[in-house]
C-alpha cells in the first residue's frame, strides 16, 4: 500500500476507534493440529532466557522460572527441552506439519540464541543439545519468506490490519491490542499508556515497575544467602518472573485471537505449507546444518527468494485487495478475453488475446503468466498497443485449456506473472561435485598459456566481419 | 546530558534540526533529570542502562582487553595479515585509570604522542585501547567534545590508525537491529572526526579513510565476531551537521537564556518530533503533545502525505462537515469518504 | 578527428587487444574488462569471440544474465564470419522475428550443439539446466557479457565448464537484485550475493582487471561527470566527436523554460535539467504535472523538428523517457499519447539498461515527496539513466530537489554491518551532479 493510501486507513482507524483489515486475505494457514506456544523473558544484553511459558493454546501453559539464569547448569530448562522435542516427535510420527506461535520477534530471538548456545554444546546433555537444535531449526525456518511453522503475533497483526497509531507503535502488541477490544472506548490513550511497559519479552523498569533492578537485586542477594531466607528470596524472583512471563504469554494468546478473529480467508498457500512442512521435517529428522559452503549458500539464497515469489504470488491470487494496488503498477493485468485461436475446442494449440485498459503493464514476451482464480496458464507471444491506449496480450495456453468458461470471448480475466520458485538443486548438487576453485579453493591456479595469434585482436575481428 | 562524549554529537546528528535535543546537550545533568526540570513531573518510564548490560559490557571490554589483548589480536589479525602474537597493544587504561578529567587528559597526551610517532615512522602500537581524542566545536564556551573510541587499529592500507568499537549486545550471524547499526555507526563518524582532526593538527596532508571498525559478541562466551569494517562517510557528514546544529542550537540558547539554566527556555525552543523520538529520547512525549492534534501524531509518513493538518480538519473533510479548500483536500475528502463507505458495506456484510 | 581523440581510440585499442590477448592466451583463469557506458564493450566480445573461435579454433560460449541481451549479441555476432554460430533458449522461448533463418538455434541443449571451434550464445539458466549434458572442459573459453548484472550465486552454477573466464560488464550500473535479506551474507567468506566480478574480485584480488579507457556514446561534458560520480576506480573519456552529435531545430523556441532548455542541447549541453516550482504533491501516486511536462518537452524536440545534424530528423523512437517508477511511467505515458506521441518509449530504468538513443527525458529520483529511500539514491540506477543518451538528456524535476539534496542527513541504517554504504556513495553522486548542473547554469526553471 503506498503511503497515501496507508496514510487514509489510518486515519479512519483513528476516527473508527478500530483496528483496519488492509488484506483481504490471510498470510498464515489455518493452525495444524500440532500447534504451541512460547513466551520468554530474556535478560537485557546477555540474552539469557529468564523465564519461560510453553503448552499448547487451549490451556494454561507450562512455566519455567531460572533463579540463574547464567550458570553453567541448564537443567531447569528440561521440561522445555522435553516438551519441545515431544512436540516435534508428534510432528514427525504424525507426518503433519507444526507451528510454534509467539508473541514477537524478540522471543525468536531468544530461542534462536538458545540455539546457538546449546545444539553443539559438548558439555550439556543430549536432551539440552537437542533442544538447541529445535531452537535453531524453528528460528530458521522463520527466515524463509512464506514459512507457516512460525507465527509472530505482533508481526501478523501488523501485517494485516493498520491502527489510529504511528507505525512504530504498532510494533507494541499491547499497544495493537487495544484497538481490538471493544472494551476500550479511547484505543490511542489506552494503547499510548500500555507502551510505557515493555512488551518485548523484557521485564519492566519503570520507576512503578523497577522489576529489572529488583530481580537483579534479588539474585545478588540470594547467592550469598542461605536457608529459608534464602528460599524466600527465591520465591520473589520466582513471582515475578511468573508474572510477567503470564503476561507475555496472555499476550501471544490474545494476539492469536484477534488474528484469527479478523476471519480472513487463507487460500491458496497449500504449495507454502508443503514447503514449509518439508524443509522443517527434513531438518528435524536429519538435523540442523547451517549453510558455509558456497554451494548451501546458493541453496539457501534460492530457496529463500523462492519463497519469497510464492508467498507474493499467492498473497496476489487470494488477495482483491493487493491485486487491485498491483494493477496500478501493472503487476497484474485485468482484461477481457478479445479473441481465442483454438481449432479444436478443449484441446491444443490454444491461444487468447486479453483486452486490458491498463497502459502500464510489466508483462514481457515468453514470460509465463496465470490467469487468476483457475487452473490457466500460458506464455506471452504478443504485447500491442490498442487503440484505446490499453494493452492487448495475446497468450499461448499450456495449461487448463479445458476451461472453457476462462477460454472464450468476453470472459474478464486477471493475468499475474507465474512464481520462478525453481530451487536447482540438481545444478548445485554439480557444483558441490565439481568444486570449482573460483567458489572453492584459496588461491587461483595459473593455466598453461596458449600460443598467441601474433595479430592484433581489432585486425582479426575487422578481417572476420562480414562485407 | 554531558557535553564530554559522543552521545550528544550521535542524538544531534540523528535530529540535527531539534532546538530541545539542543537545550537537552547544553545541560548538566542527565536527561532524565532536564525532562523533570522541564515538565515538572518525575519521568516515568525505564531510563539509563539496565544492570545487565553495564556488566556485560565491562565484562566484554575486560575479556577483550586481557591477557595483552589477546582476543582483540585474534580478531584483528587476519584482517591485517599478521600473526595474532606479532601484534602490539598498548592499554592506555594501565597508565591512566578513570573516566576523571586528568586521567582523559592524560590519555589524550598519550594518544597524540603515538599518532605523531606513527607519522615520523617510528614504532608505534598495533592496537591502542582506550585512545582518547579531541573534537572541537570552536567558536564559543566548551570549544571542544572529548571523544573516546575503545580502539585505534593501526592500517596499513590507509596508513592511519582507524577508530574501533566493542559492542557487547549479541549479534548471531550478522543481525544487527537498524537502529544500533545507526547509532554505532555516527557513534564511529564522531571518532573518525575527532581522528582526523588530530592528524591535522600533525600534518594536514594525512588522510584517513572514512572507515571504522566494530567489534560484535558472538551468542556463545564473550568472544568477538570478525571485525566488520565499516563504511562511515554519510556517518561523519551527519555529525559533522549535527556539530553544526549544536553551535547554532547552543546560540539561540545562549542568547535566550543570559545565564539562566538552558531548560527554562525550552519553552521558546523548536522541537523536532520524529517517529524515532519515541524509542530514543525522555522528550518525545512532551514533544509530540506539540503535535498531537495533527495528523503527524500518526506518523511522519502521514505528517508528510497530509502536511500541517489537523485531526480533526481531517475528520471533517471525511465527515463532509468540512469543505475542501484546495485540490489536495479534496482529494483527501474523496477518498476518505469512498474508504469509509467502502468499510461500513463491510462490516454489514 | 583530433590528435588528443585519436591518441584515446589508439589507447583504447590497445586496452582491448591486451585484455583479449592476456585473457585468451595468459596463465590467468579469469580476466575481468570494466567497460563504462557506450565503451564499446560488445565490440570487445565480438573481438573475443571472433579470435578466439578463429586461427585457436576454441569453443567458445557466451553467458549472458538474461535473455533478452542473449538475443542482442546474438545479433550482433551475425555480422562475423564465425566457424560456428550457434543459439540455445528455454524450450518455451520465440526466437525474435530479426533472428528467424539466421542462426542455428536451440530450443533447450542438445548433443549436436558446440562440436568444433565456433560460439554458442546462451543465458545462464539454460546452461545450468543442463549440467547433466556439460562438464569441466565443456567450453575452452567462456565469455560472460553484462557480467555485472549476474550474481555470483548465479554463476557459480556453470563456473567449471570452461578453463578460461573472460568477465565483462559495466560496473557502475544495477547491482544483481535480491529479494531475500542478504544481511548474513555480508559477514560471511563467500559473498555470493554479489556481482560475478565483485566476487571474484573479493577472493583473488590480484585477477588482472583491464579499464576500457572511453566512451563512444557520451559527450564530453555528460562523460566526465559520470566519471566522477560513478566511476571512482575506472578513468575514461569521451571520444566523441561533438561536432557530430549536434542538434538544430528547424523552428525556433517560443516555449519558455522548456525551450531555453531545448536550445541548451543544441547548443551542446548534453546534460540539463528542466525544474517545475514547489515540491510534488505528496497525495498522489505519480507527480501528474512532472510527467505531463515530460512529456510535453518530448513533444517538443519533434514539433520542432529536430535534426541530428549529418544524421537524419529525430522521430518518435530517437526519444525515450525513463522514470524509475512503474506508475509514474504510466502518468507520463498518458501524456505521450495525449500528444499523438505513442511510440515514445517510457520504461524503467532496470529496462533501459544495455540501451542507447540520442534523447532521454529523466525524472530525477528524488523528484518525490517522501524523504529519499535507499532505492531513490542507489547509485546504480541514477548512474544508468543518465547514460542512455548519444546527444541529449533533460532531467525533469520539481524545484525542491535541491532543498532535498541540501538537507540530507544520512540515516545510515540502510545496508547491513560490514556492507558498503552504496546509499550514501548513491547520494554523494546525486550531490554533485546537482551542484555541478547549477554550476554550470543548466538548470531551467519554470
Amino acid at each position: 500500500m503506498n503511503a497515501f493510501d496507508d496514510t487514509l486507513h489510518r486515519a479512519l482507524a483513528r476516527a473508527r476507534r478500530r483496528a483496519l483489515p488492509v488484506r483481504t486475505s490471510s498470510s498464515l494457514s489455518p493452525d495444524p493440529d500440532v500447534t504451541i506456544g512460547i513466551a520468554t523473558i530474556k535478560i537485557v544484553t546477555e540474552e539469557q532466557i529468564q523465564a519461560v511459558a510453553f503448552g499448547t493454546l487451549d490451556r494454561a501453559p507450562t512455566v519455567i522460572v531460572r533463579l540463574d539464569p547464567i550458570g553453567r547448569d541448564v537443567s531447569d530448562l528440561l521440561p522445555f527441552a522435553r516438551f519441545l522435542n515431544a512436540t516435534v516427535q508428534r510432528s514427525i510420527v504424525a507426518d503433519a506439519p507444526m507451528r510454534v506461535w509467539l508473541p514477537h520477534d524478540v522471543t525468536l530471538e531468544a530461542l534462536d540464541v538458545l540455539g546457538h548456545r546449546y545444539w553443539r554444546n559438548q558439555t550439556a546433555s543430549a536432551e539440552i543439545v537437542r533442544m538447541g537444535e529445535l531452537c535453531r531449526v524453528i528460528a530458521h525456518e522463520a527466515t524463509i519468506p512464506g514459512q507457516q511453522l512460525v507465527a509472530d503475533a505482533t508481526a501478523q497483526l501488523q501485517g494485516h490490519v493498520v491502527t489510529g497509531m504511528a507505525p512504530i507503535e504498532e510494533g507494541h502488541l499491547h499497544a495493537i491490542l487495544a484497538w481490538f477490544d471493544p472494551a476500550v472506548a479511547d484505543p490511542l490513550f489506552e494503547a499510548r499508556e500500555r507502551i510505557r511497559l515493555p512488551a518485548s519479552g523484557i521485564l519492566p523498569n519503570t520507576p512503578d515497575h523497577p522489576h529489572d533492578d529488583r530481580v537483579d537485586r534479588l539474585r545478588k542477594e540470594a547467592k550469598s544467602a542461605s536457608g529459608a531466607y534464602r528460599q524466600r528470596l527465591e520465591a520473589q524472583i520466582d513471582a515475578i518472573l511468573r508474572n510477567w512471563v503470564q503476561h507475555e504469554w496472555d499476550l501471544m494468546v490474545a494476539g492469536r485471537r484477534a488474528f484469527l478473529d479478523l476471519g480472513l480467508p487463507s487460500a491458496g498457500l497449500d504449495g507454502l505449507v508443503k514447503d514449509s512442512t518439508k524443509r522443517v521435517a527434513y531438518a528435524l529428522t536429519n538435523g540442523f546444518f547451517p549453510a558455509r559452503q558456497p554451494d548451501h549458500l546458493a541453496a539457501q539464497l534460492s530457496v529463500m527468494e523462492a519463497g519469497q515469489e510464492k508467498a507474493d504470488h499467492a498473497a496476489l491470487e487470494s488477495d482483491p485487495l493487493l491485486r487491485a494496488q498491483a494493477m496500478r503498477a501493472g503487476a497484474v493485468v485485468a482484461g477481457t478475453v478479445s479473441a481465442v485461436r483454438q481449432p479444436r475446442p478443449k484441446f491444443y494449440p490454444c491461444d487468447i488475446d486479453v483486452d486490458s485498459s491498463q497502459s502500464v503493464v510489466r508483462l514481457r514476451l515468453d514470460d509465463k503468466v496465470s490467469i487468476v482464480g483457475t487452473n490457466v496458464t500460458g506464455v506471452v507471444r504478443g504485447l500491442d498497443t490498442t487503440p484505446t491506449g490499453g494493452t492487448r496480450v495475446s497468450l499461448e495456453i499450456t495449461g487448463g485449456v479445458r476451461t472453457q468458461s476462462v477460454l472464450s470471448v468476453g470472459a474478464g480475466v486477471e493475468l499475474v506473472r507465474s512464481a520462478f520458485a525453481f530451487v536447482n538443486l540438481r545444478a548445485l548438487g554439480v557444483v558441490r561435485e565439481q568444486q570449482s576453485w573460483i567458489f572453492y579453493g584459496d588461491t587461483a591456479p595459473t593455466i598453461a598459456a596458449r600460443p598467441s595469434t601474433g595479430q592484433s585482436a581489432l585486425a582479426i575481428a575487422t578481417a572476420a566481419r562480414r562485407p | 546530558m554531558s557535553v564530554k562524549g559522543s552521545t550528544a554529537l550521535v542524538r544531534l546528528a540523528g535530529n540535527p534540526d531539534c532546538e530541545i535535543l539542543g537545550a537537552m546537550v547544553l545541560q548538566e545533568g542527565s536527561e532524565k533529570r532536564f525532562f523533570e526540570r522541564v515538565v515538572g513531573e518525575p519521568y516515568d518510564r525505564e531510563f539509563g542502562e539496565r544492570q545487565s548490560s553495564k556488566r556485560r559490557g565491562a565484562q566484554f571490554e575486560r575479556n577483550a582487553y586481557a591477557g595483552d589483548g589477546r582476543l582483540l589480536r585474534e580478531a584483528f589479525a587476519p584482517m591485517l595479515g599478521r600473526d595474532a602474537d606479532a601484534l602490539t597493544v598498548r592499554n592506555l587504561i594501565d597508565d591512566y585509570p578513570g573516566s576523571k578529567d586528568d586521567a582523559r587528559v592524560a590519555r589524550l597526551r598519550i594518544t597524540r604522542g603515538i599518532l605523531r610517532d606513527s607519522v615520523a615512522g617510528r614504532a608505534v602500537p598495533d592496537i591502542i585501547i582506550q585512545p582518547q581524542l579531541l573534537l572541537p566545536t570552536r567558536p564559543g564556551p566548551k570549544p571542544y567534545f572529548f571523544i573516546a573510541p575503545d580502539l585505534l587499529v593501526w592500517s596499513p592500507l590507509a596508513g592511519t590508525y582507524l577508530p574501533g568499537d566493542l559492542k557487547s549486545f549479541i549479534v548471531r550471524e550478522n543481525e544487527v537491529a537498524a537502529s544500533d547499526l545507526a547509532r554505532v555507526r555516527l557513534q564511529l563518524g564522531a571518532q573518525l572526526l575527532a581522528l582526523r582532526h588530530e592528524y591535522d593538527q600533525i600534518d594536514q596532508s594525512i588522510v584517513v579513510p572514512p572507515s571504522g571498525m566494530l567489534l560484535f559478541s558472538k551468542p556463545n562466551g564473550l568472544a568477538p565476531h570478525a571485525p566488520r569494517v565499516e563504511d562511515i562517510g554519510g556517518a561523519i557528514e551527519a555529525v559533522r551537521i549535527g556539530i553544526a546544529a549544536f553551535l547554532r542550537h547552543r546560540q539561540k540558547v545562549n542568547d535566550l537564556r543570559a545565564g539562566a539554566e538552558p531548560y527554562t527556555v525550552v519553552a521558546d525552543l523548536e522541537p523536532h518530533f520524529e517517529d524515532a523520538c519515541l524509542s530514543s529520547c525522555v522528550m518525545a512525549k512532551w514533544c509530540r503533545q506539540r503535535v498531537a492534534e495533527h495528523v503527524a501524531d500518526m506518523g511522519d509518513v502521514a505528517g508528510n502525505v497530509l502536511g500541517d493538518m489537523t485531526m480533526q480538519r481531517l475528520l471533517d473533510l471525511m465527515s463532509g462537515s468540512a469543505a475542501p479548500s484546495d485540490d489536495h483536500e479534496a482529494i483527501i475528502a474523496e477518498q476518505l469518504r469512498a474508504l469509509a463507505d467502502q468499510h461500513d458495506e463491510e462490516q454489514a456484510a | 578527428m583530433t590528435a588528443t581523440r585519436q591518441a584515446r581510440l589508439d589507447h583504447a585499442d590497445r586496452v582491448l587487444d591486451e585484455a583479449i590477448e592476456r585473457s585468451l592466451f595468459g596463465t590467468d583463469p579469469v580476466s575481468i574488462a570494466k567497460s563504462p557506458p557506450g565503451a564499446g564493450k560488445t565490440f570487445l566480445v565480438e573481438c573475443a569471440a571472433a579470435v578466439a573461435a578463429g586461427a585457436p579454433g576454441m569453443r567458445v560460449v557466451i553467458v549472458t544474465p538474461g535473455v533478452s541481451q542473449l538475443y542482442d549479441i546474438a545479433e550482433r555476432l551475425l555480422a562475423y564470419r564465425l566457424p560456428r554460430i550457434e543459439l540455445a533458449h528455454a524450450t518455451h522461448r520465440v526466437l525474435p522475428p530479426s533472428l528467424v533463418g539466421r542462426i542455428a538455434a536451440s530450443s533447450g541443449w542438445s548433443t549436436g550443439l558446440n562440436v568444433g571451434p565456433g560460439v554458442i550464445v546462451t543465458n545462464v539458466h539454460l546452461l545450468a539446466s543442463y549440467l547433466h549434458q556439460l562438464g569441466p572442459g565443456s567450453f575452452d573459453l567462456m565469455i560472460v557479457d553484462e557480467a555485472y548484472q549476474l550474481a555470483a550465486s548465479d554463476f557459480m552454477l556453470v563456473a567449471h565448464l570452461a578453463s578460461r573466464v573472460l568477465m565483462v560488464g559495466d560496473p557502475g550500473q544495477l547491482d544483481p537484485v535480491h529479494s531475500a535479506d542478504t544481511t548474513n551474507l555480508e559477514a560471511g567468506a563467500h559473498k555470493i550475493h554479489w556481482s560475478a566480478p565483485a566476487y571474484v574480485l573479493d577472493r583473488f584480488p590480484a585477477t588482472p582487471v583491464f579499464g576500457l579507457p572511453v566512451t563512444r556514446r557520451l559527450l564530453p561534458d555528460t562523460s566526465d561527470l559520470v566519471q566522477a560520480s560513478f566511476y571512482p576506480d575506472l578513468p575514461f573519456q569521451s571520444v566523441v566527436d561533438p561536432a557530430e552529435r549536434r542538434l538544430e531545430f528547424r523552428l525556433p523556441g517560443l516555449v519558455p523554460g522548456i525551450d531555453h532548455a531545448l536550445d541548451a542541447v543544441a547548443a551542446g549541453k548534453s546534460l540539463v535539467v528542466v525544474t517545475l516550482p514547489g515540491a510534488p504533491p505528496p497525495h498522489q501516486e505519480a507527480d501528474l504535472d512532472l510527467a505531463g511536462l515530460m512529456a510535453e518537452i518530448a513533444d517538443r524536440f519533434l514539433v520542432r523538428q529536430a535534426q541530428w545534424m549529418g544524421n537524419r530528423a529525430l522521430t518518435e523512437s530517437d526519444i525515450g523517457c525513463i522514470d524509475p517508477h512503474v506508475i509514474a511511467g504510466g502518468a507520463i505515458g498518458d501524456g505521450l499519447r495525449q500528444r499523438g506521441r505513442g511510440a515514445i518509449r517510457v520504461d524503467t530504468v532496470e529496462r533501459w539498461q544495455g540501451l542507447q538513443l540520442p534523447i532521454s527525458i529523466v525524472r530525477h529520483p528524488l523528484s518525490r515527496p517522501s524523504t529519499p529511500t535507499g532505492f531513490d539514491l542507489e547509485a546504480g540506477r541514477w548512474c544508468v539513466a543518465l547514460s542512455r543518451h548519444q546527444i541529449g538528456c533533460v532531467i525533469v524535476a520539481r524545484a525542491s530537489v535541491g532543498d532535498t539534496i541540501r538537507d540530507y542527513v544520512h540515516g545510515c541504517d540502510t545496508v547491513a554491518a560490514g556492507a558498503r554504504d552504496s546509499t550514501w556513495r548513491g547520494f554523494e553522486a546525486h550531490r554533485t551532479i546537482w551542484n555541478t548542473l547549477v554550476a554550470q547554469d543548466r538548470v531551467f526553471a519554470l
